[in-house]
């Protein structure tokens, strides 16, 4: 890749384009908006700084619209396509991108343009045990940022924008999707229950490990997590394979550049791929009964002791 | 159904050691399957069993993939035979190129539903699946935690970010999913005697016909920036432990 002046941004979610728009931006791109939703969604996206609309109509899944995408890429060529962090849209990238003979670069931590004008991206890897930089080399690529650089964008621009407020409306193409072209039929849609929690943006978090014992013994961790004004998380372990914790309180790569203020780890032995979320924290503290466990050599402050000794006895000091 | 379940040899996360300049060395590393691939092993043996269908394994791979133990680790768990598409190029494979090398073996073995984890346990870009399926223009979904095959129709639910689908797929599909979607079986000594028996072909990427050029390329790999944290560690006498432990909170509150 040896520019990178033309990118297209697509989102399912009207409210995430001014943030995409701006990555596209930062790039030096020109930036057009790929909009597979409805009308409502279609003014939002049309004000969010992008300098044209492409307007995907007629989809009954977002899905649908894919082959068109693909089919308008290949025609225009432009040198990338940036997609919001979600499920459906990582598909949908994938699907271009196949069409592009091209791949995916997965939830950077950061986008920008080399020397060469060549997209380059950071992401992690292993778990978080890696780092790589990831280079384009080819004709056009699609990158979706992470969610913490997604939402980094977004509060840098609400804080330039101020009370400007939308930028003006810009082009909007329309082009007709076929219902059921995706191969996928809807059956049915429902909500899906999930834990509104949003480690991101917690000031304190108290981090639960497999030094608990059993699920009721979380009970210690809430209560040292009220003691000091905190949100629970937990290693990966924790929420997958005891299934204690909601899949969105797991602190590992996917959820990574947390940035509390304080960080506690409970009977966290400290691997890499869980610290890796800890890595922004001011202040970490640990409790491990294991004087070895890798986490005291991350940690700013310790206790070598027993979690079930230790926890109630600190909540009754800091509540003191 | 006939089905298959692609999967990855990956070094295990745990083995990597980085060194003082950030590089990181694979040298102690054991190579394992990918542990989100297990999913889909378990999920196409399933649904091969409840519609009495054949459940064949696809990998790609450098040569390692071709030592028995981890051969057998993948055949140990219910499926019949085993393809490989081993070239030594394959390590440093870019996510398109791996995926034109499933295509094209797929398109070889031929299948109803062909299934993948949620992501590499590697490199995790979530993108092969929908890639592979994309590229042999069949219905393609990812996300998907349940399956279910009633007479012909595959029907899948997916759990999206707020929202559950319920999808009915038109065959042949590509579906990844999620490792919610079972809990894959732990293979006892006899089904991994059983597994050294069952057959295996080996391909290369030329046989198939599937080289293209390289979309991204790795420039860097290093251990990620430590930062250096205080290391105040209280050990002895756990109230005054705890009363300097507090103490500490409360100053970084």
């Amino acid at each position: 890749m040896t520019r990178c002046e033309n990118v297209w941004v697509a989102a399912e979610d009207a409210s995430d384009y001014a943030a995409l728009v701006a990555v596209a931006r930062d790039l030096g791109a020109r930036v057009s908006a790929v909009w597979m939703g409805d009308e409502q969604g279609l003014d939002a996206v049309s004000t969010s700084g992008a300098g044209a609309v492409i307007h995907l109509e007629g989809g009954v899944l977002i899905e649908d619209g894919a082959p068109v995408l693909a089919q308008l890429a290949a025609e225009r060529t432009p040198d990338a396509l940036i997609v919001a962090p979600t499920k459906r849209m990582r598909l949908v990238g994938a699907c271009v991108a196949a069409r592009m003979r091209a791949c995916v670069i997965s939830d950077a931590t950061s986008l920008d343009v080399d020397e060469e004008g060549a997209l380059r991206a950071e992401r992690m890897v292993y778990g978080g045990g890696a780092v790589t930089v990831e280079r384009a080399v080819g004709a056009f690529v699609v990158a979706v940022p992470c969610a913490a650089l997604l939402a980094s964008k977004a509060a840098e621009r609400a804080d330039a924008s101020g009370a400007a407020g939308a930028d003006a409306p810009c082009a909007v193409e329309t082009f007709a999707v076929q219902p059921g072209s995706s191969g996928i039929t809807l059956v049915e849609r429902r909500a899906r229950e999930v834990d509104a929690v949003n480690l991101s943006a917690a000031r304190n978090i108290v981090s639960v490990g497999r030094g608990f014992a059993a699920e009721e013994d979380l009970a210690l961790a809430y209560g040292l997590a009220r003691a000091v004004d905190a949100e629970v998380g937990c290693t990966r372990p924790v929420a997958e394979g005891s299934k204690w914790m909601a899949r969105e309180r797991y602190i590992g790569v996917s959820g990574a550049m947390l940035t509390p203020n304080l960080f506690i780890a409970v009977g966290v032995s400290g691997q890499v791929q869980h610290m890796v979320g800890a890595t922004g924290a001011k202040v970490v503290v640990a409790i491990n009964k294991d004087k070895g466990a890798p986490v005291f050599k991350q940690a700013d402050f310790g206790i070598v002791g027993d979690l079930y000794d230790v926890v109630p006895r600190l909540v009754a000091e800091l509540e003191r | 159904m006939n089905t298959v379940a692609c999967y990855k040899v990956v070094a295990d996360a745990q083995d990597i050691v980085a060194n003082d300049d950030r590089t990181l060395r694979f040298d102690k590393a054991s190579y394992v399957l990918g542990e989100y691939d297990l999913n889909a092993i378990e999920e196409a043996v399933r649904v091969a069993s409840d519609t009495q269908g054949r459940a064949v394994l696809l990998s790609a791979g450098d040569a390692r993939l071709s030592d028995s133990k981890l051969r057998k680790a993948a055949l140990s768990r219910g499926a019949t035979e085993q393809f490989c598409v081993v070239d030594e190029g394959m390590a440093r494979a870019d996510a398109l190129q791996t995926a034109a090398v499933l295509a094209a073996a797929l398109q070889r073995i031929g299948f109803d539903l062909a299934f993948f984890g949620e992501g590499s346990a590697d490199a995790y870009g979530q993108q092969t699946g929908a890639l592979v399926g994309a590229l042999l223009d069949v219905t393609v979904v990812n996300a998907v935690s349940a399956v279910r095959v009633d007479g012909g129709a595959v029907v899948v639910e997916r759990s999206l970010e707020g929202e559950v689908e319920v999808l009915e797929l038109a065959a042949p599909a590509v579906i990844s999913v999620t490792s919610d979607a079972n809990l894959p079986r732990i293979p006892q000594l006899k089904d991994i005697l059983a597994a050294g028996k069952k057959p295996s072909t080996t391909w290369t990427v030329d046989e198939l016909g599937a080289a293209c050029a390289p979309c991204v390329e790795v420039a860097s790999m290093l251990a990620p920036q430590s930062v250096a944290r205080k290391q105040v560690i209280y050990e002895g006498d756990v109230d005054e432990a705890v009363r300097s432990l507090a103490a500490d909170i409360k100053a970084a509150k």
